[in-house]
């Protein structure tokens, strides 16, 4: 099951939003211009569904509350609006389509409470709130249907589509001076904190299989690299540790303290790809990496996607990249995130047929794209 | 008024792109019947160096020949004679290459500094250098911009104007691009320059040509 279009009012940035997509979708933009505020958007609804302690308040207040979350350009709609249809692959009608619209509480308790939720199915409404309950208690607006397992017995698929989505950016300096930063480590792991015991937490044949492929791919990517492997020290503590070919023989081995700042985002992206059947969000991939790497990075994409025992798994990429976007393997989906005429929001542009025309007839979406995400007309200095 | 859009437009540098729209906005002002040109978002873009260029050719030629408008600049430099760098870029053996009606190619002899140069009053006048100090044949110089930038190092006077000189290894100073497309933008006279450089008057000719009558090519 993919996301086969998303629908938002007043989401951060963004005025309006909606756009139908397919395959996978790359995110383009100038600094600034929405790219993480989009993927946010299905790190919100994961918050809500999240088992741990997830929930509107809880994803609304992670993010500082209503008055930040909410477009500062808008001007009459009070709340935010939500619209999201998952469809499976080759189907016309969306399997799911779930909407939420929520806006600050007036007075009282200050809670962000829903305006509108409905769940359809297969293009028939299951429920539309708020109903006669709701009415009669309003706290009940505080709470979706969604982040309530007794309530969504019957669209739990939407959650749990959700629960799955993983988000990349691996900031390699939180991973490797983990003690220099007491920062919280959320639930959902933004940064790459919890990294390694992600790796722990793998069932072992699954965490061999993967660094052993990881370790193939690195082979060719790193010159002199020989050996990947998982080890605890006597702590318990878990470590990546590598090995390079031509090292005195008892030079030991180096672990990810160690690890340049690309090798670390080069095996968290492997890592991230072949852990998800499901919605994956990935943050400039291209950081750190060589530009011939970066290249590569289209096909591990496909390759993610298409690899044997995998539903598919969808993945969305913010990136400023050209040696990733003129990649001519490359396909699916590009949003470019372009100010508004007045500039006071974003907005998405698909491209058009001629731009479509353009990239078939051999251009790469570098080339007809992201010219037209540059900030500046001319040079800076 | 219709407009036709350059669907892409590439040079070689940030100041042959600013050279590309003032040529376009030149060319727009000439016309007075047809349509305006005008550059999709984006575009022109500065390629760097020709290389990225010579290789999207093929795809141009394709995008061209679909109808989509392409316009590239790119510069003469060593090459013998323009026919020839097409022929060379175009893989074709005709004496006199023909590109579609929608690629206007166009080649800087020899370089964009030249077509600049040709103004040499303006010029000298925006860099406060006496205009004696300048060639006055624009095409006969071999390495025009080495040529402004001799000229620079010798009697450059303003900061800015110093700050166009490369450090060495480098092939130009901050400066350059920006006080150049300031040049290009607010003081060159294409007109004049036009009435020396024969490879700027063609160039202009071809502009002012495309969609001249029907609005669409002509
Ligand atoms: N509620 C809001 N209303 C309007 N603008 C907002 C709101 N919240 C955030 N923004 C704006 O969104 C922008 C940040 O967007 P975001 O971080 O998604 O950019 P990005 O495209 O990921 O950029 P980069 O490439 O630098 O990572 C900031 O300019 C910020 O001011
Ligand atoms: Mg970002």
């Amino acid at each position: 099951m993919d996301v086969s279009r998303i629908k938002a009012t007043n989401w951060r940035n963004f005025r309006k939003i909606d756009v139908e997509l397919n395959g996978t979708t790359y995110l383009l933009g100038a600094n600034g211009s929405g790219k993480s505020n989009f993927l946010d958007i299905f790190r919100f609804i994961r918050d809500i569904v999240n088992p741990k302690g997830g929930g509107l308040q809880y994803a609304v207040e992670e993010r500082k509350g209503m008055t930040k979350l909410r477009c500062l350009a808008s001007r009459q709609v009070p709340g935010i609006d939500l619209e999201i249809e998952l469809k499976e692959n080759g189907e016309e009608v969306p399997t799911w389509r779930y909407c939420l619209s929520f806006s600050g509480e007036k007075g009282g308790k200050r809670r962000t409470l829903i305006r509108k939720e409905e769940a359809y199915k297969n293009g028939e409404l299951i429920f539309s709130r708020p109903d006669d309950k709701d009415k009669d208690d309003k706290d009940r607006l505080a709470e979706t249907y969604l982040e309530q397992t007794n309530a969504n017995k019957e669209f739990r698929e939407i959650s749990a589509f959700f629960q799955k989505t993983l988000y990349l950016h691996l900031i390699p300096q939180l991973l490797k001076y983990s003690e220099m930063f007491v920062s919280k480590q959320t639930e959902s792991d933004p940064f790459g904190q919890g990294f390694l015991s992600q790796l722990a937490d793998t069932p072992e044949k699954t965490r061999v299989s993967r660094l052993g492929r990881i370790e193939k791919i690195l082979k060719k990517a790193l010159p002199k690299f020989e050996e990947l492997q998982f080890v605890k020290d006597k702590h318990g503590n878990p470590h990546l540790e590598m090995r390079h070919k031509h090292w005195r023989p008892n030079a030991g081995r180096q672990q990810e303290d160690q690890f340049s700042d690309g090798t670390l985002r080069l095996i968290a992206l492997l890592w991230t790809l072949m852990s998800s059947n499901n919605l994956i969000l990935l943050e400039e991939p291209e950081l750190s990496l060589h530009e011939k790497l970066v290249g590569e990075i289209p096909k591990m994409l496909q390759k993610a996607r298409r690899s044997t025992g995998k539903a598919g798994g969808q993945i969305f990429v913010s990136t400023h990249s050209k040696a990733l976007l003129s990649d001519p393997s490359i396909s699916g989906t590009f949003l470019v995130l372009t100010p508004t005429e007045s500039g006071e929001s974003t907005q998405i542009e698909q491209p058009t047929k001629d731009e479509l025309k353009a990239i078939e007839l051999g251009m790469s979406p570098a080339d007809i794209l992201l010219p037209k995400t540059s900030p500046i007309q001319g040079e800076l200095f | 008024m219709e407009e036709v859009q350059i669907f892409v437009a590439y040079a070689e540098d940030a100041l042959s792109c600013e050279v590309m729209k003032r040529l376009v906005a030149f060319r727009n002002e000439r016309t007075d019947s047809g349509a305006v040109l005008t550059f999709r978002k984006g575009f022109p873009e500065n390629k760097r160096g020709f290389g990225g260029i010579k290789k999207q050719i093929p795809a141009m030629k394709n995008m061209a020949d679909a109808g989509l408008l392409v316009f590239v600049l790119t510069d003469l430099d060593q090459r013998d004679c323009s026919p020839e760098l097409i022929r060379d870029w175009f893989k074709l053996n005709d004496s006199k290459p023909n590109l579609p009606e929608d690629f206007i190619f166009r080649v800087a002899e020899r370089e964009t500094e030249s077509w600049l140069m040709a103004d040499y009053e303006s010029l000298s006048k925006f860099l406060s250098i006496p205009v004696a100090n300048f060639p006055k044949a624009p095409d006969a110089i071999e390495r025009p911009k080495q040529e402004l930038l001799n000229i620079l190092r010798r009697k450059a006077k303003k900061r800015c104007f110093k700050e166009m000189i490369p450090e060495p290894g480098g092939h130009v100073g901050p400066e350059y691009n920006n006080q150049m497309s300031i040049f290009v933008r607010n003081h060159w006279n294409v007109d004049r320059a036009s009435g020396r450089s024969n490879s700027l008057q063609r160039a202009l000719n071809k502009l002012i040509r495309f969609g001249g009558h029907n609005g669409s090519t002509p």
